[in-house]
């Protein structure tokens, strides 16, 4: 039985890097090439080692999937392109392939300016990597080659981000990559076709949350950016540029308005000026109350929002809002959890005085979300990456439970088999078809229907035809089987009186069959020939030689228990 | 016994008696992991209190570990910590870390008997374990006291649940990876029937814990082998392999080594092929060992086995079987094994189907002392997809077109493959590649047939765009299954542009050059395989020029370059896709630079129109196309100044002079980063390459472009700016015949050519720009102002070490204290005399050294790790899920 492989070298049983292998249909598929933010070496990267013996990932995959430009999602793609040499086709979304340059840009200023690395992968080969992406629309079945094709679906989260569909023959997969079930202030909700794919791969990361009301959430944060405002003092956000920072910046475009307020609100500039206008040019990826305005008023010109320069620098406190996850190592994880003194470069301690906050904004499908979008879908089995396992453990049950299928959280480095039912397309030719409807009744399309044919494979393709067709088609001649049986029944009669007997025994039986009494002297019903031959000991004992084809297999076997039983003294010569 | 300290669940505030009196064992141990944690080792002094913050951390981060309850941040935190202890235990065999942190020990006797323990911290107490085992004393001790047999015994003592997790199986692995040090750890092994587990784990789910299993069964055979040999033979003697074989077998070996040659033998035997592919995999990985004598010594036990393998049916087991034959014939000396390696390849490679014997025959082809008779072979069966296109497409084939002689039978499965597309286009794909790799070695173990090779890779890229008419039915099939096929196509042009670095004279450069021009104007060419065709050309055109013997254009380059070359490039410069365009400018650029003596061929690109047309694209809406048509241009003036002569309206709208005020325009305008950065390097490569600026230019337009550039706020602007300082200050003083790489003389003649070297830099502004560069927020930025100002330093009369920094203003190293104090002096950065003052002033090494560090070696030290885990135990909201 055909079998889809899923696994997974980033993203199983984790949130740290996605990185999933699929084989389906004798093709791999790798499905996002994420790197880890918590390491600074070569642990970054997925190992590509446990899946190619030979280093050859171009022989082995045929193509790279990169569902949105998040680094945990794109970061090795550089690496895995330019320094391990894979040189096949790379898919994503015209709005990723845009803003991705921009964040491993930025990723390289950090470890390359910052960290002083340098063994890493440059300008060039980032610039080199995104000339070998193919860009792709919503809705486009892209053909990556005769049998694999790909299909993208809006996946909301942040610009560009998709679910993608993988198509081999009747098998297909849908990953979803991350995603979000609902409607934020600049992006839609995600949403698929009821593909009934027979894996569906989803995200898992708030698997046990069902997320507070979004009002609410927001009105906690601007009541408490507005209560320091009040206070005189500042807030300072350090949002990830790209995303988040246009949420907030909208959410709080809006409130100053509603409130005229007179507080003036910064942004750095470099990403986020950069980002917004990735937002302008990419509006068609936004939401329907963004697309709507958009000629009155585009909602990414912010009215009191302004760039920032460095001569408004001073003390940002004394309130900082951090609105998303920080990794080990760095001074806002620091921050986050707690610690109130930081040692700075220098020796110096600098004590954390101001107040911080942490409020989640990131936009993940909670797991009323995920439950819905497997409605959605109506997958026959679901796999869950991307989360944390105890949490995975709960939604698994819940989705076993729920829509009676299977679900897979595989560890990285596992894999998951799912066995899948091939639906093989065929063919039939129009002769077999009219021929088949003459004999019998009217087709009932709510009943099924039994044809007989030869199903002959030529060209590549499957067809069902009419042995007589397929025997001229091919160049052959045919062959007759016949089942032959021998009845020995008791029968005082001469032989020819034996099978007149027969014969009339058989008429008054079967009604509704032509019998026939050949020249011969055998006797025939639709394909089943009847002869008689004496013992030559016993005149009284005859042998009733049946024979018969496939086709009437059930006749024939009829016939023979008929037969045993004998014939009935009242039968007439 | 050992004796274990209790450590409390909560620390105390101030510090634990141990830590009160910091033994030299102890900090020797802090040392190192300052050392190894802080990146950039430099000369930074210890204080005693960094030093017993570590050891009151410590044991606070075993206490949290000992929690169950608690959850460590990440695993990547026990993964870096690990990397800490593994560092330590690299250095210190005789443990003094655990005498003098106790805790530590207490962790690995404690925390696996806890109920609902974290798999990651099992997993990370089994790998701290091992570690620390690897020590024998310690080992013993961990024995004794049964803590080894507890966690490494049976894995049936972890509980099923625990032992379900991949995360346990990994850590439990690489525990014993870590210990195997000493033979009482091969003791140990055979003891607790540790092998026999490790053998089942070959066959893991997870493919991390299969493959660690089965590189820890050959570690395993080799160390416990080389323990024998060592036993046998004693320490430091030098014998021959098989003296050293002869001697092991001589000896008993340990029970670990029966038992896997065992499981080896059994699973050859098997006839199930699952099990025949873990065997043979594990003893590739015994023969990739560096340790010969392994696989030399189990052979004699295999060999049988083995042929009758190459007997039967070799479906799943072509590639193990070529992993091992390759990697033994690269570890053992040919005339060791018997039979003869040679001779087994030679088998294995008639043996196999085509797809997999491409692979053997290009790792023989790349053996160092293979048999030329072998490598016959082995090219013959590389060479045979092509050899057989070849022959199906051509009417008759002329002599050196062919690549093998008629005598060489194909292989049964060619035919067949090549008659599938899928199949066709997977083992063109294969061949290609292997081709590709073998062209890019550094040397050629075999004469390769280059012209019939050219001809048959032009071939299949000409049956991939339709130009290639085939001559049979197979001929037609082939064809129809490659036309516009990307992947035969990027495969195929990259052989073709790696053969002229080899190849001689060669015959097919016109048809070479034509065909990759077929593929340059195609408008359905994909953009990777244009870039390829275009690198490729380029490789070609170099490959005429250094086959002419004079300066000017072979023949055959002169009558491509005079055909519809430059139209086509004209048409690709303005391609709707940006990759096309930017592909086109970055091979122009290329072509430019590298032919810029070939006078005919500047004449004819100053004719052509095409520099007009690269200027055009400094507008392009595409920031990568802006920063390439930039380099181009950059490049295009090293070509020879006859061009720029020509009375050619376009051309003349391309020199210098007109390009220095555009590079000044994107430099001040350009809102992204590339075509900045590459504006800047292009006048900083032409300071530094040649003297391509005029006094003129130099003294007008320097000073504004580094003035403009070192405000910029990308960092690698920044850079680059400086590096056009840096070139500048080379060419002031070439001029004024000072190097600033030669040590200072100490005579007034040359302390006057430097004043008058260091006015001229004043003028420029250089001093301003460097000074403020040496604090600029993005390292690389400062470092190389620094650098810069070090060299300057060394040529400035006065100063010499003894007068350095022995200014009363001793000033802290941070840009306001700076700024103030050059305020507080009134310094003048215009004037010599208090510019030199300044560099006098700077410890600017000591500036270096803190710049040379990473700007996170704070929050990657140890301490800053530690503090993290504490901070993540005490604060466990769960805000953990958030990501990005």
């Amino acid at each position: 039985m055909p079998e889809i492989k899923v696994t997974p070298l980033g993203a199983g049983q984790d949130v740290g890097r996605s990185c999933i292998l699929v084989s389906i249909g004798g093709k791999n598929v790798m499905l996002d090439c994420g790197m880890h933010m918590g390491y600074n070496d070569d642990r970054r990267f997925p190992d590509f080692s446990y899946i190619t013996q030979n280093g050859r990932l171009t022989e082995f995959l045929d193509c790279v999937i990169i569902s949105h430009f998040h680094l945990d999602h794109c970061g090795a793609l550089p690496y895995m392109s330019e320094m391990i040499g894979y040189d096949g086709p790379i898919y994503m979304t015209h709005p990723t392939k845009a803003i991705c340059p921009i964040l491993l840009e930025d990723y390289r200023k950090i470890t390359v300016d910052k960290k002083g690395e340098t063994n890493f992968f440059t300008s060039q080969m980032i610039k080199d990597c995104m000339k070998k992406v193919v860009a792709v629309h919503l809705h486009q079945t892209v053909q990556v080659d005769d049998e694999l094709e790909i299909k993208a679906y809006y996946a909301g989260h942040v610009l560009g981000a998709a679910m993608v569909q993988i198509r081999v023959g009747s098998e297909s997969v849908v990953y979803t990559g991350d995603y979000n079930m609902t409607p934020d202030r600049h992006l839609g909700a995600a949403w698929i076709d009821k593909c009934r794919p027979d894996l569906f791969i989803s995200e898992s990361t708030y698997a046990t949350t069902i997320r507070d009301s979004k009002r609410c959430r927001e009105r906690d944060f601007l009541k408490k950016v507005h209560d320091a405002i009040e206070r005189g003092g500042k807030v300072l956000i350090p949002v990830f540029a790209l995303g988040r920072a246009q949420e907030l910046c909208i959410l709080l475009e809006t409130f100053w308005e509603r409130m005229n307020l007179k507080a003036p609100i910064y942004f750095s500039t470099g990403l986020t000026e950069k980002a917004n206008h990735y937002y302008k040019l990419f509006i068609t990826w936004t939401n329907q109350k963004i697309r709507k305005t958009f000629v009155q008023r585009n909602m990414f010109e912010f009215k009191h929002i302004k760039p920032f320069d460095r001569t408004y620098a001073d003390n940002p406190g004394p309130m900082v809002i951090m609105p998303g996850y920080c990794v080990q190592g760095t001074v806002g994880h620091k921050i986050l959890s707690g610690q109130r003194k930081l040692e700075m470069e220098g020796r110096q301690t600098l004590e954390v005085k101001m107040q911080v906050e942490y409020m989640s904004f990131s936009a993940h499908a909670d797991a009323k979300g995920i439950m819905q979008l497997i409605r959605q879908v109506e997958p026959q089995n679901v796999l869950l990456v991307h989360g944390e396992a105890k949490k995975m453990g709960f939604l698994k049950e819940k989705i076993e439970q729920e829509f009676s299928i299977n679900c897979y959280m595989p560890a990285n480095g596992e894999t998951v088999a799912i066995v899948t039912n091939p639906n093989i397309p065929v063919d039939i030719s129009l002769g077999l078809l009219k021929g088949d409807s003459t004999l019998g009744p009217v087709p009932d399309p709510k009943k099924p229907k039994l044809m007989h044919g030869t199903l002959i494979i030529k060209d590549n393709s499957l067809r069902l035809v009419s042995p007589d067709q397929a025997v001229k088609e091919l160049g052959l001649s045919e062959h007759h089987l016949r089942y032959t049986c021998k009845v020995q029944i008791q029968d005082h009669h001469s032989e020819q009186d034996t099978l007149n007997r027969i014969y009339n025994h058989l008429k008054n039986i079967l009604k509704d069959y032509p019998i026939q009494h050949l020249p011969d002297g055998s006797v025939m019903v639709e394909s089943i020939l009847i002869k008689i031959s004496a013992m030559s000991e016993d005149q009284s004992t005859k042998d009733v030689l049946v024979s018969w084809t496939y086709q009437d297999e059930e006749l024939g076997s009829y016939l023979i228990t008929l037969l045993k039983k004998g014939l009935p003294q009242s039968i007439a010569l | 016994m050992l004796s274990f300290s209790a450590v409390g669940p909560t620390p105390s505030p101030g510090l634990s008696s141990e830590a009160d009196v910091i033994s030299p064992e102890l900090l020797h141990i802090l040392h190192i992991f300052h050392d190894l944690l802080v990146k950039g080792k430099d000369n930074f002094s210890y204080s005693w209190r960094m030093e017993s913050e570590y050891v009151e951390l410590l044991p606070r981060v075993c206490a949290v570990l000992g929690d169950s309850g608690q959850s460590v941040v990440d695993d990547t935190c026990l993964e870096k910590l690990l990397d800490c202890f593994q560092a330590i235990t690299k250095n210190e065999t005789e443990l003094y870390i655990l005498q003098r942190i106790p805790c530590l020990t207490h962790i690995i006797v404690n925390i696996p008997k806890q109920r609902d323990l974290n798999p990651s911290t099992l997993s990370f107490i089994m790998r701290l374990t091992g570690l620390f085992a690897a020590s024998e004393n310690y080992f013993h001790e961990l024995e004794n006291d049964g803590i080894l047999s507890s966690l490494f015994g049976s894995p049936a003592s972890l509980g099923s649940e625990t032992w379900e997790e991949a995360t346990v199986r990994c850590g439990w692995l690489l525990g014993i990876q870590n210990m195997l040090q000493h033979e009482a750890v091969i003791q140990f092994l055979c003891k607790y029937d540790c092998i026999d587990e490790i053998i089942r784990l070959q066959k893991d789910p997870s493919i991390f814990v299969a493959s660690t299993a089965s590189q820890l069964l050959a570690n395993i055979l080799s160390f416990s082998l080389q323990c024998s040999e060592l036993a046998s033979l004693g320490n430091g003697s030098k014998v021959q392999l098989n003296d050293t074989v002869a001697a092991l077998h001589s000896v008993n070996w340990s029970d670990c080594v029966y038992a896997i040659t065992g499981h080896i033998e059994d699973f050859l035997k098997s006839g199930v092929t699952s099990n025949i592919q873990q065997a043979l995999k594990l003893l590739s990985k015994v023969s990739g060992t560096n340790y010969p004598v392994a696989i030399v010594s189990l052979w004699p036990k295999i060999e049988g086995s083995i042929k009758l393998l190459l007997k039967g049916d070799l479906t799943g087991i072509g590639q193990p079987l070529t992993k091992l034959f390759l990697n033994v014939s690269r570890t053992v000396p040919c005339d060791v094994l018997e039979p003869k390696i040679w001779d087994l390849l030679s088998l294995l490679l008639r043996l196999l189907n085509q797809a997999e014997a491409l692979t053997l025959a290009s790792g023989i082809l790349k053996l160092k002392n293979c048999p030329q008779s072998l490598r016959m072979q082995a090219a013959t069966t590389l060479f045979q997809p092509l050899n057989y296109i070849i022959t199906v497409t051509s009417v008759q084939p002329e002599e050196d077109t062919v690549l093998l002689d008629a005598s060489s039978n194909y292989r049964a499965d060619i035919e067949h493959r090549l008659s599938r597309k899928s199949a066709c286009i997977n083992l063109l794909c294969q061949t290609l590649s292997h081709l590709l790799e073998l062209l890019q070695m550094p040397s050629q173990k075999i004469e390769l047939p280059y012209q019939a090779l050219i001809h048959s890779v032009l071939t299949v890229l000409k049956l991939c765009i339709g130009t290639a008419i085939p001559t049979t039915s197979a001929g037609v099939s082939i064809s129809r299954h490659l036309i516009g096929c990307i992947k035969v196509q990027r495969a195929g042009i990259d052989v073709l542009g790696a053969i002229p670095q080899w190849a001689g004279r060669i015959k097919e450069v016109n048809s070479a050059l034509k065909l990759l021009l077929d593929y340059i104007r195609n408008p359905d060419t994909d953009s990777t395989v244009l870039k390829k065709a275009l690198q490729a050309l380029f490789h070609w055109m170099l490959h005429c020029i250094e086959a002419g013997d004079s300066p000017a254009l072979e023949p055959t380059l002169k009558e491509f370059l005079d055909g519809d070359f430059f139209s086509v490039m004209k048409k690709r410069l303005f391609d709707v896709h940006w990759e096309i365009r930017d592909s086109a400018l970055e091979f122009l650029g290329q072509l430019c630079f590298q032919f810029k003596e070939v006078e005919s061929f500047c004449r004819l690109i100053g004719s052509c129109g095409i520099p007009h047309l690269v200027l055009e694209l400094l507008s392009d809406p595409e920031s990568y196309v802006r920063a390439s048509a930039i380099s181009a241009l950059g490049k295009m003036n090293y070509l020879s100044p006859n061009w720029q002569t020509l009375p050619n309206e376009n051309s003349v709208t391309v020199m210098k002079g007109n390009i220095l005020p555009h590079l000044l325009d994107i430099l001040n305008q350009d809102t992204e980063g590339f075509p900045r950065r590459a504006a800047v390097k292009v006048l900083a490569d032409w300071l530094k390459n040649s003297h391509m600026l005029s006094s003129c230019e130099l003294d007008n337009f320097v000073p504004i472009i580094l003035k403009i550039g070192s405000n910029d706020l990308d960092w690698e602007v920044k850079v680059h700016s400086l590096e056009l300082a840096e070139a500048f200050i080379d060419q002031s003083s070439s001029n004024s015949l000072i190097s600033p790489y030669a040590v200072s003389l100490s005579n007034s003649t040359h302390s006057a050519q430097v004043k008058v070297l260091l006015q001229t830099l004043c003028d420029a502004g250089i001093f301003i720009i460097l000074f403020h560069a040496l604090w600029d927020c993005d390292r690389p930025v400062a470092q190389k102002a620094c650098e810069i100002l070090m060299k300057l330093k060394r040529i400035t009369p006065g100063a010499d070490s003894s007068q350095i920094h022995n200014k009363p203003n001793g000033h802290k190293p941070n840009r306001e204290s700076f700024a103030e104090w050059l305020s507080s002096s009134n310094f003048n950065l215009q004037n010599v005399s208090d510019v030199m003052e300044i560099m006098i002033a700077l410890d600017l090494e000591f500036q270096h050294q803190q710049l040379v560090r990473s700007s996170d070696h704070i929050e990657s030290s140890l301490r800053s790790l530690l503090q993290d885990i504490l901070a993540a135990a005490e604060n466990s909201e769960d805000s953990g899920a958030d990501c990005y």
